[in-house]
């Protein structure tokens, strides 16, 4: 499927989101606690964020690709997306792009987790929009910290 | 009568055909249906195992489960080594501080080092190299499996070699890593490239070692041993990751080395290395070794140096460079380079004829990095 299908897509359902939630009749349930959205192919840092998110106050979901990861936010509308930039299906930065450039949607804050550590994949990154930025490897308190700091 | 008889019995033959040709591609679906199906359970079943084992190595990261309760199951089941050793190396890759260390340790249990120990014995050269890289993800090397690493440095296979070498890079003591060193450094096979990347792992932040590790590498280069490409390799790295200590005995060594065909590789190896070290007492050396060669590794090495310590006298002996050198590669070359250093230079690079007979493919090289057209001295 090419990237232009695929958005189409994506906007049809941005479309059909945007009429269920205007008064169609269909009811979402209010809840307090933040949602937070990772997109990550690596099982076992989802598991460890699944496990650490168990105990703090925030919702936790999470895809292992970048078309589902767009996809999820449009539908569930998370407060913050944990995205790695290393993602199969549409790249982080694509992804990161598309979302920036719809005005139709609130915007999450997005906290981009990426390898790349270069002062210039940095730059890049918040170029793009991001509003936080943890290299790989990371202390895992500290990416908690900013986390809890973003939602705040 | 006769014909349609005939016709019948083709019709007969042509529906038997017709029916086993039918059966046979009723049992090749099934077949390739049922080969699926399982080919699908297998994996449904992997990843079911390894989300599981997944969820209790995050337990035991995150403090709810101790490594005693890891070792358990490992004991119960050795066949999950494999399991938690690609759990480890996933997650090492991404955490580090107190996380890493307990996945460290993890990777330090006997039930696993005696899995992989046995591997290392096998005579399968895959499933050496799967032994190799569990040793490689340990950060420090215990001596105990230092003896049994050794050996493979004989191995036929040259990614063994390499693997044993990067495997030894863990090692706690700097004479144990220098000297892994010193046997690869004795491989034909063994590419800059992966050279490269064992003298980056070869360092250790321990400001003690340190200081040995420079004086190792300073012995290697002196070493009869150790092959003269590998010795330029090795006189670039120290100076790209910075042994600054070094850089006087570095350039020591550059004035005792006599300038012949065979140390070139060396010469050049040290300049280049002297300039990543910014030390301005090679520009002298420079001087001196420019005119008594002729050979284009060393003059590429000492543009790369000028360009690196990047002062009025690097320009000013790139000039010279120019004008003097009967090589139109080298003339070109350094053109490029005085540009990327200044581009006031043109005018006076322009003013100097670019030889009939030099590379039109460089001469356009230049014209498109600088946008400067030297035929009509216009940019």
């Amino acid at each position: 499927m090419t990237f232009e299908t695929r958005k189409i897509e994506m906007m049809q359902m941005v479309e059909m989101t945007k009429r269920n939630s205007s008064g169609s009749g269909v009811c979402t349930v209010e809840t307090k606690e933040p949602l937070i959205l990772m997109v990550e192919d690596e099982l076992i840092l989802l598991e460890l964020f699944k496990y650490k998110f168990r105990h703090l106050p925030y919702r936790f979901e999470s895809r292992d690709n970048g078309w589902d990861g767009l996809k999820a936010i449009y539908e569930l509308k998370p407060d913050l997306v944990i995205l790695d930039l290393m993602i199969p299906g549409l790249p982080g930065k694509s992804l990161l792009k598309e979302l920036r450039s719809n005005n139709e949607i609130d915007q999450p804050k997005v906290l981009v987790v990426s390898s790349k550590n270069s002062e210039r994949d940095v730059d890049d990154i918040y170029s793009l929009g991001a509003d936080d930025y943890v290299g790989k490897p990371f202390l895992l308190n500290e990416m908690l910290a900013r986390i809890e700091r973003l939602l705040k | 009568m006769v014909n349609s008889a005939a016709g019948f019995q083709a019709i007969d033959a042509l529906i038997i055909g017709t029916a086993i040709l039918l059966v046979i591609t009723v049992m090749l679906f099934v077949t390739a249906l049922f080969t699926r199906s399982v080919k699908m359970l297998i994996e449904w079943k992997s990843n079911r195992k390894h989300r599981v084992h997944t969820r209790n190595f995050v337990q035991y990261i995150t403090g709810n489960k101790t490594l005693e309760q890891l070792n358990a199951a490992l004991k119960k089941n050795p066949g999950l080594v494999k399991t938690y050793f690609k759990i480890c190396s996933n997650l090492q890759f991404n955490v580090r501080g107190s996380e890493r260390e307990k996945i460290q340790r993890f990777l330090e249990q006997t039930e696993m080092s005696n899995y992989y120990i046995k591997l290392l014995r096998s005579k399968s050269e895959k499933k050496i190299i799967e032994a190799l890289h569990y040793f490689k993800e340990m950060e420090q090397l215990q001596s105990k499996f230092i003896k049994k690493i050794l050996p493979l440095f004989n191995h036929k296979q040259p990614y063994i070699r390499y693997s044993a070498a990067t495997a030894m890079m863990g090692c706690e003591k700097v004479k144990d890593r220098g000297y892994a060193l010193e046997l690869i450094c004795r491989d034909e096979e063994l590419t800059r490239l992966a050279l490269y990347e064992l003298l980056y792992k070869y360092r250790k932040k321990d400001k003690e070692q340190w200081e040995q590790e420079g004086k190792f590498l300073m012995g290697l280069l002196k070493n009869e041993t150790v092959l003269k490409k590998h010795k330029c390799s090795i006189a670039i790295a120290m100076g790209g990751i910075g042994y600054y200590y070094q850089s006087t005995a570095m350039l020591n060594y550059l004035k005792e080395l006599p300038i012949n065909d065979d140390n070139t590789p060396l010469i050049a190896g040290l300049i280049e290395g002297l300039g990543m070290l910014k030390s301005p007492a090679v520009i002298e050396e420079i001087e001196k070794i420019i005119p008594l060669t002729n050979n284009t590794l060393v003059k590429k090495a000492c543009m790369n140096a000028l360009r690196e310590i990047n002062g009025k006298e690097g320009i000013q002996l790139l000039f010279n460079m120019l004008r003097l050198d009967n090589e139109p590669i080298t003339q070109i070359e350094s053109a490029i380079e005085i540009i990327k250093l200044d581009t006031r230079s043109l005018k006076s690079i322009s003013s100097m004829m670019i030889p009939e007979n030099a590379n039109k493919e460089l001469v356009s090289k230049i014209e498109s990095e600088t946008g400067y057209n030297f035929y009509l001295n216009t940019t």
